[in-house]
Order: structure tokens, then C-alpha cells, then sequence
């Protein structure tokens, strides 16, 4: 028998455990140790030595993998690894952050590069002498059209003192320039006008801020761009294919994070391919391989399946979920973290839902509340809807093909790479890559008869 | 020849003070400052003060300021020669000249302008003059008025009246060619904001002593070459040669470290640097070989964005070498691949570079209408830059096909746009282009005024091209008022600066000026010498049309010599220098000889 205590009670545990569930990446040092597990530490590896051992301290590395698979938070803990080393200064930015989604192409890109290490190299204090300081922030100002006269006579004001955090207006300047770049279109078009002719002149200039920045904190600089790979396909294409020089033309050390169905295509890969010496993919966790995945009795990886509940476990207190649907819920991720996170995120609103009912209606004599197969069942059916709501008869073709065959007839066809970036299918690597469909399309499917 | 007096309402009540003043000042200094704009206004007055002071037994004596321009040595030489003022006769001075004086160094090495000198003098007068107890007409422009109550505060405070004329004249049309100017249509300045001169050499130095081989120092060297070039090109360099010297080593070394790290597109923005930058010195022959390497870079690279520039800037450094055909390739490649790229910024750059080489080879109207069209996306396109050229470069056009009300609209228009970009370089172009349209207007003071602005920015920036453009504008102003001397002197200042540079065209058209001043001078023969090495670069340059001004100027001339005798008096700078004839000057004055025996002879036959 539960009180009406009890079910606030129990409505404070969801609530509380809402806060973890946020399908955000865990960029802070806090947020890691909390919620974080040792995933594919492996890669992390890899990405540090890349860094480490590039003779050319002015390496390009491409990050990918499919969205939600944990990139960010993989990308944060690098971030604090080089930081602990002590040799690098590491600008870190999402895309998302800066520049409206729709406007993105490679001036722009690397125009935010130039703000966020000149952001990052006040905020860290890095001492950069007045009258460079002067003139680059007199660049930005004129080129996003913000005035900068106050800003020019705050630098030669505090030419020898330094501001812990930052000077302040320093950083409203930036952070008004940031949020032109992000709202503005006029700024954005004239910005990708003016430099679009010169391009190498503002390399040259980024390559300025960087050594600035190197000379004054004897560190090596390094760039780390995340979030492209939630921009729209087209764009991405446009600005990996066309434009893909630029990007690598700085000479210092840059990750870019890109779709993995850009990839896809097998000229943009190439292209890629030719000019950086590897693309570092992260793999959504794979429950099965694929000679097992279709078997009625398949067992899943014993290994992923504990580090998926360790997430779990890390989020969701045990007494508020059925131990017995645990893994179901695990599997219906399709290996992919975040969609672990957003079913049991689901879970836990629909429990909330049924515990204010009670509360309001003061049901006092139900058993409590807890994440179980009929809350599942129902959170999975909401979001086979929402799965469903965009498809059409051929999509559902090029998906039994895939189903059946694990792999597309035509791997550069755009619908596919669409129904890849959008996660209705997922890559996944034994020997060779294969495809499968994602758990929720497969039950989508199987209820309409399709499979 | 003067017209008969009939001054407005205004000026004939000046005129009347003036000549009371005179009349009634006998036995007392009386420095009178008449201020007037209109030269044949001025002479009119003068004649008639004159004659009306005879009139009254009061002698006119006239005094012109010349190079040394000291107003008390020119009256106290005056009345040492004259007995008449030594015993104390009624007399009246007029001084005029002042408003030719210039009022910038024609040497960048010179501490003080003549105007300069003037007003110093000015102030030393008093005591010279107390012994001068006559009116003194001393006849300035409203400009030197203006400045006078401060330059010269001691000989202002004891001033006898201030007496002002308004213009009145009607504008003639001159009748001398007026050299058309060739403005510059590189690229703009950067508008980098780059760091200072200081603060970048320590963050080499600091880089260079970490990590030497740090492939960022080839950024931070082309960096300093910027620097370097941006203060040259603004005025600021302390050291004008030598920060020249060090812009270029700069960038040298950039270039270098780029090849090396072969780094192609970095490699070949610096080569464009370079190239610019001495393009801007007016070394043309040079600016070649970096422009020709960075075309061969963007080739080999594929961006035809960066091909389009190269080809370009080869273009513009071809057409100031005078090598037309050459020039017009290159441009006509570019404009096609701006076309084919939707690229309007370049599209308008071929076209306005393209109409100034059919300009200078005589096709004015394909020049006129490949300008307009420039003009029309550069306004289009918002690029302030482009705007300013394209309307200098059409005013000149229609300055040459004899529009000039027209001409100095566009001039005026073209002004307004570099005064508001802050362009120096095209500041000065712009003064030039409106010197010389007031030139054919016959407003020879005002022009005079204009190449003196321009000259005075072209020393600040070290433009040697404009610099020679506004000597020669300011010899062809002299002349207009016809102080011959000096518009030779000028001419040959010009001629000098222009054979340095390489600009031939400049050349023959400052000798082919020169000529026609020589013969003012009465002195024929050297103006037909100077024709034939007018016309002798013409015809290299293959512009007939020339050839033929040349030829029949030539006619004109040996008909002259055949009806005066030969006088061969010396010159300063003497063609010695020149690259086509020798050196000798007494083979000179035989090969003159016999040629205008043979030119004689060829007459009569």
C-alpha cells in the first residue's frame, strides 16, 4: 500500500533520475565522473597517439560514427586527457553552437575557428601581446560589423594586468560575435563573400591566432570540431567534397567530426581518404554478429550488454526499474547509447505521467510505480510511430533489402544514406561492414507485416 | 590680348578702393594684398591701375616672383637700378607670382616648398622695407590669403588693406595635349589588421629561437613582409628604402619556407604579395616573375579563382611595360573565367583593366563603353574600390574625347569615393585626373593646385608613378601660363622619374611636351629633337596613332627652324641618360647640325 508520501516520494526518485537521462554529451570533468563509463577507451587511445605522434604537428584527423553513439563524449574525454598532459591547448566547439545549421560552408567554418580559439585564449588568460591582440580583434570586429573601439582600449588598458576568467568585455565581444554568426545571415553571407575569393588569406590569419596563442603558452594548439555530422547531407557533401581543402589547410592539429553517411560516398571518401592519414570510426556497440543476429535464439555479447547496463545503472536507480525487462530495453538501443537513453528516458516520463495521475486522483492502493514491460511496450510503440511517420512504400523495400541481404543494393543511393544518417539503419563491422536495421524499425516492420 | 574692362558691380567698387589706396598712399609703406582667382581678371586691373597711375605721374614698376621668392630683395633690387625711386619719385609695385609658387618640394629631400620660402620671407620684410614708402600691390589666390594672416603674422599685422576680387572669366580650352593618366587597377590594400612592427619581430624572434624549424614562421614571415609593404605603402616606413628592402626579403623568405613545406596555395598567395607590392613600387619588370609563379602554382593546384588573380595582376604589369598585345591576353583570359565562375569582383577587374590598355591604344570608345560596364558592377557589387577606378578611368576618357564638364563630374564623384575608403593612392590618382581636366577647362591655377595635393600624397606613399604624373601635370600648367622654364624643369623631372620606372608611354609623352615648350622657348631644334625620341618610342610601343601626332608635329617644327636660327643653350639632366642615344654631347651638337642641314634640304626640295 503506498501513501500519498510514498508516491511523491517516488515521484521525487523519477524526477531526480530525469536529470540523468539528458540526452546531452557529458562534456564536464563532473559529468563524466558521474555518469561516465570506460567505452571504447581504445579509440580515445588511438586518437591521443594520433595526436601525440604526428610529425607534423599540423595533422588533420576525421572523426565519424553514427549519431548518438557517443562521439561527443568520447571527443570531451580526449579534450581532458590532452589537457592533463600539459602540451596542448585544446579549443573545443560544436558547429551547432555557432553557426546557424543552414548557413554552414567551410568560410564559415573555419571563420568560427578563428573565434573560438581567440574566445578560449581569453578565457584561459593566455597573454597575447597588446597590439596583436589589438589588431585581431579589430579584424573580427570589422568583419562581423561589431564595433570594437571599446574593446581595442580595454586590451591597452589591461596591456599588464590579467583577469582572472577572462576580461570581461573581451568576452561579450565574443560572445556577441558568436551570436551573429549564429543569427545573422547578412554578417554570414558577407564573410563567406569576402573570404570565399581569398580563402588562403584567412588560413594565414588562423594560422596567426594559433601561433600567438602557441608562443604565448608554449603549447601545441589543437582544434577539435564537433557536431557536423548533424548537419543536414547535402551540406555536409557540399562542404566535404567541394571544399575540403581549406579545412585542411591550417597548419595545426584539427579533429572534424563528420556523418558517417558521408563516407558513404565512395568519391567524397577517396577524397578524403588521399588527404588525411586515417578516419577514426566509432562504432555503435554491437549486441550480435552478424551470423547470430537472426537467430531466434541468439544470445548477445555478454561484455556489451554489462556496459550498457552499467549506463543504465549509472542513470536509473535499480528499485525504479523491472530487473527483468532491463536487458530488452538494452537491446532495443540497437547499440547506439543515446537511444538507450532516450527509451529509458521515455520510460520514466510515462511512470511520472501515471504517478501525478495517482497523486491527483489519490490512488493510494496500486502497486508502486516502476519501469515495466507494459511501460516499455508502450514507450517502444510511440516511438515506432514516430519512426513510421516519414516513410514511404519504396523506403520500406530499400529496408527489407537491407534486412534480408545486410547491405543496400545501392550504397550511394541518397535515400539510403538519409535513412543511415537518420538512424533507421545502422553500420556495424565484423571482417566487413555490415548493415542492419535499427531494433525499433524491425518491430515497426513486423507489425506491419513487412517482415 | 585683354577685353575690354567691365568688372561686376562688386569688383568695380574694389577697383575703386585699390586705386584710391594707391593714389593717396604716396610717402608711406603701404602693403596692399589684393586676393583674385582670375588671371585675366588680374591683368585687366593691372593694366588699368596703371595706366590711370601714369595717368597721375605716378610710374608703375612690376615685380614677378621667381624661384628665390623674397619680395623685399625683388623691390630693393628694384630701386637700386632705378634713380628715380632713389630720389623719391611717386610710384606704385605690383607683385604677382606668388601664386606660382609651389607649395611642395619637387625633391621628397627638400625642407621647404618655395610657397614656404615665401612666407618666411614675408616675415623678414618690415625691417627691409621701412625705406619703401610706396603702396605695395601684392596679388595673391584667396588660398595664400587665407594663410597669410598666419604664416606671416608680423607683415599681416601692418597690412595698409585687404582687397578682394571675384572671378569673372570665362574657361578657354587649352590647346596642348593633356597627358592622359593611367590609373593603377591592382588589387585594393589588404584590409588585414596586422599586428605591430615590434610585437610580430618578437614573436619570431620567440618562435625562432623554440622551434627554428616551425613551419609556422613561414606565416609569421609573410606576415612582416605585410607589415613591412603597409607601411611603405601608407607613409608610415621611418626608413623608406629600407623597409622596402625588408618587405620584400620578408616575403622571400615566406615563399621559400612554403615551397619547402610545400604548402602550394600559401605559397602562392605570398608570390601574389610580392608581385603586388612591387607593382606598387613601380618596378614592373620584376613583378613579373612572382605573378608568372603563382599562375603556374594556381594551375598546377586547379583553383581558378586564384588563376584568374595571377592572370590578372600579369595583365596589368604587361600593359605598364607597354606591351599592349600581351597585356590584353592575359585579361581577356581572366575575364573569361570570372564570367564562366559568376565571379562579378573579377569580371569587373578584367573589364576596367582590359578598357585601359584599348585606351592606350586609341580605341577610346571600346574603352569607354568596357569602363562603364565596370562601373556598373562595381556599384552593383558594393566594391568602393572598383567604383573609384572605374569612374577616374571613364573621366579620363571623356577628358580626352573633350567632354570636360563631364570629366570632372566622374573626377569629383571618383574623389568623394577614395577620400571615403581612405585609399591615399587613389586619392592622389583622382587629383591628378581632375588637374588635368581643369587643365583643358583652361583653370590653370586650379590645376596647378591639384598636381601639387597629388605630388605632395605620391612623396608621402612613395608612388613613383604618380609622382611623375603630377610633375608633368604641373610642367603642362606653366606652360598653359606660360612660364616656359620652368615647365621644361618640370617635364624634365617627370621624364626622369618615368624612364626609372620603365613607363615608356609616360616618356614620350613628357617628351613630346617638352617639344612643344622648347619651341615657345624659340628653341626649335630642341624641340624637334625631343619629337623624334618621342616619336621613336611610340612607334616601339606600336602606337601608330602617335606616330602620326609626332610626324606632323615634326613638319610644323622643321618649317619653324628652317625661319630661325639654331640655338643649342643648356639643359639640367640632359638626355645623357637616355637609353637611345649616345653619350657625347658635342657628337650631339654635330648630328643636329647636319640634320637640319638635311632637313633644310629636304624643304627646299
Amino acid at each position: 500500500m503506498s501513501s500519498l508520501e510514498e508516491l511523491q516520494q517516488q515521484l521525487e526518485q523519477f524526477r531526480a533520475a530525469s536529470q540523468n537521462l539528458q540526452l546531452e554529451p557529458l562534456l564536464t570533468r563532473a559529468a563524466l565522473q558521474r555518469l561516465g563509463v570506460e567505452y571504447q577507451t581504445e579509440l580515445i587511445d588511438d586518437l591521443e597517439q594520433a595526436i601525440d605522434d604526428s610529425i607534423g604537428l599540423d595533422e588533420k584527423l576525421i572523426f565519424t560514427g553514427h549519431t548518438g553513439c557517443g562521439k561527443s563524449t568520447l571527443l570531451a574525454e580526449l579534450r581532458f586527457r590532452l589537457i592533463e598532459t600539459g602540451r596542448y591547448f585544446v579549443v573545443m566547439f560544436s558547429i551547432a553552437d555557432t553557426i546557424e545549421r543552414s548557413a554552414v560552408d567551410h568560410v564559415n567554418i573555419l571563420f568560427s575557428m578563428a573565434v573560438q580559439m581567440l574566445e578560449a585564449a581569453e578565457q584561459q588568460q593566455v597573454k597575447l601581446q597588446p597590439g596583436i591582440q589589438k589588431a585581431l580583434y579589430q579584424w573580427l570586429g570589422k568583419h562581423t560589423k561589431t564595433e570594437s573601439q571599446a574593446v581595442e582600449a580595454e586590451i591597452e588598458a589591461n596591456a599588464e594586468a590579467t583577469v582572472k576568467g577572462g576580461i570581461p568585455l573581451l568576452l561579450e565581444f565574443l560572445a556577441a560575435i558568436k551570436s551573429k554568426l549564429k543569427i545573422n545571415s547578412v554578417v554570414r553571407d558577407e564573410i563567406s563573400v569576402e573570404f570565399a575569393r581569398k580563402i588562403s588569406d584567412l588560413i594565414a590569419q588562423i594560422n596567426a591566432i594559433q601561433i600567438y596563442i602557441s608562443n604565448a603558452t608554449g603549447q601545441q594548439v589543437v582544434v577539435i570540431i564537433d557536431d557536423l555530422d548533424k548537419l543536414d547531407l547535402s551540406i555536409t557533401e557540399s562542404i566535404f567534397s567541394k571544399n575540403i581543402q581549406p579545412l585542411l589547410d591550417p597548419g595545426f592539429r584539427i579533429v572534424y567530426t563528420i556523418p558517417i553517411a558521408t563516407l558513404r560516398e565512395v568519391s567524397l571518401r577517396r577524397g578524403i581518404e588521399q588527404r588525411v592519414k586515417q578516419i577514426y570510426t566509432m562504432r555503435v556497440a554491437k549486441f550480435f554478429s552478424k551470423a547470430t543476429v537472426r537467430s531466434p535464439d541468439r544470445v548477445p555479447d555478454a561484455a556489451c550488454v554489462e556496459l550498457f547496463a552499467e549506463v543504465l545503472d549509472k542513470r536509473l536507480p535499480p528499485e525504479l526499474i523491472d530487473p527483468t525487462i532491463k536487458q530488452q530495453m538494452l537491446l532495443k538501443s540497437g547499440g547506439v547509447l543515446r537511444e538507450l537513453i532516450r527509451i529509458v528516458d521515455r520510460c520514466c516520463d510515462k511512470c511520472k505521467t501515471d504517478l501525478r495521475g495517482r497523486i491527483r486522483r489519490s490512488q493510494f492502493d496500486k502497486p508502486p510505480v516502476a519501469i515495466n514491460q507494459q511501460v516499455l511496450d508502450q514507450v517502444m510503440t510511440d516511438l515506432q510511430i514516430e519512426y513510421a511517420e516519414p516513410l514511404g512504400r519504396n523506403d520500406y523495400k530499400l529496408l527489407k533489402f537491407i534486412y534480408d541481404e545486410f547491405e543496400p543494393e545501392d550504397a550511394e543511393n541518397q535515400r539510403f544514406l538519409d535513412l543511415l544518417h537518420g538512424l533507421y539503419m545502422l553500420e556495424y563491422r565484423n571482417a566487413a561492414q555490415w548493415y542492419d536495421l535499427s531494433p525499433i524499425v524491425i518491430d515497426l516492420m513486423r507489425q506491419r507485416g513487412d517482415l | 590680348m585683354t577685353s575690354p574692362f567691365s568688372p561686376s558691380r562688386t569688383n568695380e567698387e574694389t577697383y575703386e578702393e585699390l586705386i584710391s589706396l594707391i593714389e593717396n598712399s604716396q610717402g608711406r609703406l603701404a602693403p596692399i594684398i589684393v586676393a583674385c582667382d582670375d588671371w585675366a581678371l588680374r591683368q585687366r586691373v593691372i593694366d588699368r591701375y596703371e595706366a590711370e597711375a601714369q595717368q597721375a605721374n605716378i610710374l608703375p614698376y612690376r615685380v614677378v616672383l621667381g624661384r628665390e621668392p623674397s619680395v623685399r630683395a625683388a623691390l630693393a633690387k628694384l630701386k637700386d637700378e632705378n634713380d628715380y625711386l632713389q630720389q623719391g619719385g611717386e610710384a606704385v609695385f605690383t607683385v604677382t607670382g606668388a601664386e606660382t609658387l609651389l607649395r611642395v618640394t619637387l625633391e621628397a629631400e627638400d625642407e621647404q616648398s618655395e610657397l614656404d620660402k615665401f612666407f618666411g620671407y614675408l616675415q623678414w620684410t618690415r625691417e627691409g622695407l621701412r625705406e619703401f614708402r610706396y603702396p605695395i600691390v601684392l596679388w595673391v589666390t584667396y588660398r595664400i590669403l587665407k594663410e597669410i594672416s598666419r604664416r606671416a603674422p608680423d607683415f599681416w599685422s601692418w597690412r595698409k588693406a585687404v582687397l578682394r576680387f571675384e572671378t569673372e572669366t570665362e574657361s578657354i580650352i587649352s590647346t596642348l595635349p593633356a597627358t592622359p593618366l593611367q590609373p593603377n587597377p591592382i588589387e585594393p590594400l589588404s584590409d588585414n589588421f596586422l599586428p605591430p612592427l615590434e610585437e610580430l619581430q618578437a614573436e619570431i624572434q620567440q618562435l625562432e629561437s623554440t622551434s627554428a624549424d616551425s613551419p609556422n614562421l613561414a606565416t609569421l614571415y609573410d606576415q612582416l613582409g605585410q607589415v613591412y609593404a603597409n607601411r611603405v605603402r601608407t607613409g608610415k616606413a621611418k626608413n623608406l628604402e629600407q623597409e622596402r628592402q625588408a618587405a620584400i626579403a620578408a616575403f622571400k623568405v615566406a615563399i621559400y619556407r612554403y615551397h619547402q613545406l610545400d604548402q602550394k596555395p600559401a605559397q602562392s598567395a605570398v608570390l601574389t604579395r610580392l608581385g603586388n607590392f612591387l607593382f606598387s613600387l613601380s618596378r614592373f619588370q620584376e613583378a613579373i616573375a612572382p605573378h608568372q609563379k603563382s599562375l603556374e602554382i594556381e594551375r598546377e593546384i586547379s583553383n581558378q579563382q586564384g588563376e584568374s588573380v595571377a592572370l590578372g595582376n600579369l595583365g596589368n604589369a604587361y600593359y605598364w611595360l607597354g606591351q599592349y598585345q600581351q597585356a590584353i591576353e592575359f585579361h581577356q583570359q581572366n575575364l573569361k573565367i570570372a564570367r564562366k565562375f559568376g565571379d562579378r569582383k573579377g569580371e569587373s577587374y578584367a573589364l576596367g583593366n582590359l578598357a585601359l590598355v584599348y585606351y592606350s591604344l586609341g580605341q577610346y570608345q571600346q574603352a569607354i563603353e568596357l569602363h562603364q560596364q565596370n562601373l556598373e558592377i562595381a556599384r552593383e557589387i558594393e566594391d568602393q574600390y572598383s567604383e573609384a577606378s572605374a569612374l577616374g578611368n571613364l573621366a579620363f576618357a571623356y577628358n580626352f574625347l573633350g567632354q570636360y564638364q563631364q570629366a570632372i563630374n566622374l573626377f569629383q564623384q571618383q574623389l568623394k569615393v577614395v577620400c571615403r575608403i581612405g585609399d591615399r593612392f587613389g586619392e592622389a590618382n583622382a587629383l591628378n585626373g581632375l588637374g588635368n581636366a581643369y587643365h583643358s577647362l583652361g583653370l590653370h591655377q586650379q590645376a596647378l593646385d591639384l598636381h601639387q595635393q597629388a605630388l605632395k600624397i605620391a612623396h608621402e606613399i612613395g608612388n613613383r608613378q604618380i609622382e611623375s604624373h603630377a610633375l608633368n601635370g604641373l610642367g603642362s600648367a606653366y606652360y598653359s601660363l606660360g612660364q616656359y622654364k620652368q615647365a621644361i624643369d618640370l617635364y624634365q623631372l617627370s621624364l626622369k622619374i618615368k624612364r626609372e620606372i620603365g613607363d615608356w608611354r609616360g616618356s614620350a609623352n613628357s617628351l613630346f611636351n617638352q617639344a612643344h615648350t622648347f619651341a615657345k622657348l624659340g628653341q626649335s631644334l630642341w624641340g624637334l629633337q625631343k619629337l623624334q625620341e618621342a616619336k621613336q618610342l611610340y612607334a616601339a610601343l606600336g602606337l601608330n596613332h602617335e606616330v602620326e601626332k609626332c610626324n606632323a608635329a615634326i613638319y610644323k617644327f622643321n618649317q619653324i627652324i628652317a625661319a630661325e636660327p639654331p640655338t643649342f643653350p643648356k639643359l639640367r639632366d640632359e638626355p645623357h641618360k637616355s637609353r637611345l642615344f649616345p653619350k657625347q654631347a658635342s657628337s650631339w651638337v654635330y648630328f643636329l647640325i647636319g640634320l637640319a642641314i638635311a632637313l633644310l634640304i629636304a624643304w627646299l626640295l
